[in-house]
């Protein structure tokens, strides 16, 4: 085996690793040329292949990459070799597959950077204090609708409203608050009969009865469901939402910029527009969600890529300032109102902060560590 | 001194000059490709449900050639299963035939326009007393350039009172109604007649479809329309989507008989009214991409999203594009995951062989949103034989796929694309009147 290994792969040191730390087969390595440098350096050398050992009955192993997809590689001779898929790309574990395709044994660890685990637990100690706030926000406009006030419901309205988008939970598919979320701050969008649907719940069924349609008989039924939904929300355990599994810190890497995307896509089209008019509120309070995340992401994200944080900073300060520049007599402009170069201009900077944003999640990804216990 | 119109007229010329017609070439076929058919044409599978047919060609169109006639009459309408040419475009209309006998009328004006222009030829001169008769836009003589005109009936053209059809429409057929990850636009969703006009080149297509409603203004009009293209194969494969993804990689066997008789075409086996036979459902789904979003994804979790390399078009753990995972043997989806998007589509089972479909979609680029995105995204075409067992139970095991944040389904409808015009005194559903 040895020759032909240093005859394919003619650099200046090769070694069997064995992944998994077996010793029994050890006794199954016929010699190693000698090696400098650490074994994880050997790994992660350019283009140089990963070489293992596996017990009897492994058939072939699953190489797990950071930034690849897994990939399925034969085990012969109790041997087997894995290339990663580009030369920056490393396999941070294996498993063990028996011929019917089951797992075995693993090796190694994809997950994510314990370092993450500390901002997690303070982002949902501040999430669940926003999101009491958000209840008590509830209350206080059901109190006003059944006062008779609209002026006064439409102002709690909006309070509740961006206390919600404070959070920077979306209601869409990565949504920690899965279909919650999207009952409590969904669009009509895909209901069968859109807004007459009975589906049709939430601050925008609400948005639509204070001010599209003046009712504030139909605001009350409905601000009592949302408080039903709100109340509902805050007696799931956080943990159970934001777990410190890798599952649950691979959702929540997604959301600094996944916040703002979402804004793009459904507010600054005006698509979640239900009367209100209130876009661009919603969009400060994106930003200062997006805000307080890379607050949270500075320790892990500032060795990554130095300065990152910073730049996404400025931009989205620049958000605010464009948003800023379009009030009139402190009212809020729809954004299907606003004129073409106002638009750009805030299009401009949110276009800006999201390409700086974007690499945050392969940036939290690149690093495989071992997996966080709870 | 402007120019009085008359006196312009009294000095108007001669008649239009006859050209040649340009020459025709065939798409070449390269070593490569011939060689992939034939390897796979050996390994197709024992149950040829379960086969992949060939891989669908982009018929990659030189600018000074035009592409030969694709012939018009058949059991079947052409545009279905011939290898779709790089331009369409898409026209939903409503009728406005008062009547059943203008209906009829509507219908055979529109078959002999869709004869005339699939085959080509020499217009009619009118002579001097009217406009010509032909916009010109193609040249003198019109070239075939492989247009094919594939018509589809609404639920709605059924439902219409005026013309007593209801108790013909084909079982399945419904109004397009609302996914939940659907955003349905009514201005561009539905219709009572859908067009699907392809050819070789924007131009021929876009001649089809003026020539068509010129002829046609009394009885129908456009509700909506949009255009669309495929490229060509980059560098190799299937033609590319707006997600740099390649579109329509596997698709059922239809060259088979045995299979398309199960899978496509409405047969004298299938539980649909007579007149019905050898035409076929269409799905015809406008569906907007968030570009710009998708643009900022890794590639590592596009992948794992559609269950594809990117580059290759392989599925993830393969090496080659017309390799299948085995998915028996990644049973909790560690090489492809469960919610992957070809995965959840087709799960590739005995239970869901019968549900797959035929896909056939076009890109399409239309202009900007309000938030300044560029407003791009798939024209999504599939035919079946049946709505429900096949589109509706792909579509509803796609709901909630992590993939639905990058896209929006803005329009279309569901249409019954009619059997086809057997010969020269046939015309479009002629048997649906009878």
């Amino acid at each position: 085996m040895l020759p032909t290994l240093l005859r394919d792969y003619p650099q200046p040191a090769v070694c069997v690793v064995e992944v998994g730390g077996d010793t029994r087969l050890a006794s199954r390595v016929e010699s190693c040329a000698p090696l400098s440098g650490s074994p994880e350096a050997f790994l992660g050398t350019l283009a140089t292949p990963l070489f293992g050992l596996a017990p009897d009955g492994v058939t072939s192993v699953i190489a797990r990459f950071m930034s690849a997809p897994a990939r399925m590689v034969r085990v012969r001779d109790n041997f087997y070799e894995i290339v990663g898929p580009s030369q920056a790309t490393r396999p941070c574990g294996v498993e063990w597959l028996t011929a019917s395709g089951s797992v075995v044994g693993s090796a190694g660890g994809c997950d994510y950077n314990p370092a993450e685990l500390g901002p997690l637990s303070t982002y949902r100690n501040s999430v669940a204090r926003e999101l009491s706030t958000v209840h008590v926000d509830v209350n206080a406009l059901a109190r006003a609708i059944s006062a008779g006030d609209l002026a006064e419901a439409e102002s709690d309205w909006l309070a509740a409203h961006l206390a919600w988008l404070d959070i920077g939970q979306d209601d869409g598919a990565y949504g920690a608050f899965g279909d919650l979320g999207g009952e409590i701050d969904g669009t009509a969008a895909g209901l069968v009969g859109g807004t007459a649907s009975p589906e049709f719940t939430g601050f925008h069924k609400v948005e639509m009865d204070l001010w599209k349609d003046g009712d504030l008989t139909a605001a009350a039924a409905d601000t009592a469901t949302l408080q039903q939904l709100v109340a509902t929300l805050v007696a799931i355990p956080l943990a159970t939402e934001l777990p410190a599994t890798g599952a649950g810190l691979a959702n929540w890497v997604l959301r600094p910029h996944e916040i703002l995307e979402d804004a793009v896509r459904d507010t600054l089209t005006g698509n979640d527009d239900y009367g209100s008019g209130t876009g661009l509120a919603s969009i400060t309070a994106d930003v200062a969600a997006v805000q307080q995340l890379l607050g949270l992401l500075v320790p892990v994200l500032d060795p990554l890529s130095p300065g990152l944080i910073a730049r996404a900073g400025g931009q989205l300060s620049s958000v605010l300032a464009a948003v800023d520049q379009t009030e009139v007599n402190g009212t809020w402009v729809a954004v299907s109102n606003l004129a073409a170069p106002a638009r750009e201009r805030i299009d401009a900077a949110v276009g800006a902060a999201l390409e700086t944003l974007a690499p945050i999640p392969d940036l939290l990804t690149s690093t495989g560590n071992a997996a966080p216990s709870s | 001194m402007s120019l009085d119109r008359r006196e312009f007229l009294t000095r108007a010329g001669a008649a239009a000059a006859v050209g040649a017609a340009g020459a025709l070439e065939a798409p070449a076929v390269s070593d490569a490709d011939a060689k992939r058919d034939a390897g796979h044409a050996s390994a197709r599978a024992a149950d040829p449900l379960l086969a992949d047919g060939d891989l669908q060609k982009a018929v990659v169109s030189d600018p000074s050639a035009r592409l030969p006639a694709i012939p018009f009459h058949g059991r079947h309408q052409a545009g279905i299963i011939n290898a779709p040419p790089p331009a369409a475009c898409f026209a939903a209309c409503n009728v406005t035939a008062g009547t059943r006998g203008e209906l009829i009328n509507t219908l055979q004006t529109l078959t002999q326009r869709a004869r005339f222009l699939t085959q080509g030829g020499l217009p009619p001169n009118l002579g001097p007393v009217a406009p010509p008769s032909d916009s010109g836009t193609l040249g003198p003589v019109v070239p075939p350039d492989g247009l094919t005109v594939t018509v589809g009936f609404g639920a709605s053209l059924f439902e219409n009172p005026a013309f007593g059809l209801a108790d013909k429409k084909p079982k399945r057929l419904t109004a397009m109604t609302s996914f939940p990850n659907d955003n349905l636009q009514p201005s561009i969703t539905g219709g009572d007649i859908l067009l699907q006009i392809c050819a070789g080149q924007p131009d021929t297509a876009i001649h089809a479809l003026r020539d068509i409603a010129k002829h046609t203004r009394a009885g129908m009009q456009i509700a909506y329309r949009t255009d669309g293209f495929q490229a060509p194969q980059r560098p190799n494969g299937v033609p590319r989507n707006h997600f740099g993804h390649m579109d329509g990689i596997a698709n059922p066997n239809v060259a088979d008989p045995y299979v398309a008789n199960r899978l496509l075409w409405v047969t004298n086996r299938t539980d649909e009214p007579a007149w019905a036979r050898g035409g076929t459902y269409h799905v015809f789904r406008i569906i907007r991409m968030f570009i710009e979003f998708w643009d900022r994804v890794a590639l590592n979790e596009q992948q794992t999203m559609i269950g594809r390399y990117r580059a290759s078009g392989a599925m993830l753990g393969t090496n080659s594009i017309t390799d299948v995972l085995d998915f028996a043997k990644d049973p909790q989806g560690k090489i492809m995951p469960m919610t992957a998007h070809i995965r959840l589509s087709n799960p590739r089972t005995k239970a869901t062989q019968d549900s797959r479909i035929f896909r056939r979609g076009y890109n399409y680029d239309n202009g900007i949103d309000l938030a300044g995105n560029l407003d791009m995204g798939l024209l999504f075409n599939c035919f079946q034989q049946d709505l429900v067992r096949q589109f509706v139970a792909n579509q509803t095991r796609l709901i909630g796929e992590p993939m639905v944040d990058y896209i929006s389904p803005i329009g279309g409808g569901y249409f019954f694309a009619v059997p086809g015009v057997q010969d020269a005194s046939d015309w479009y559903a002629r048997r649906l009147f009878e």
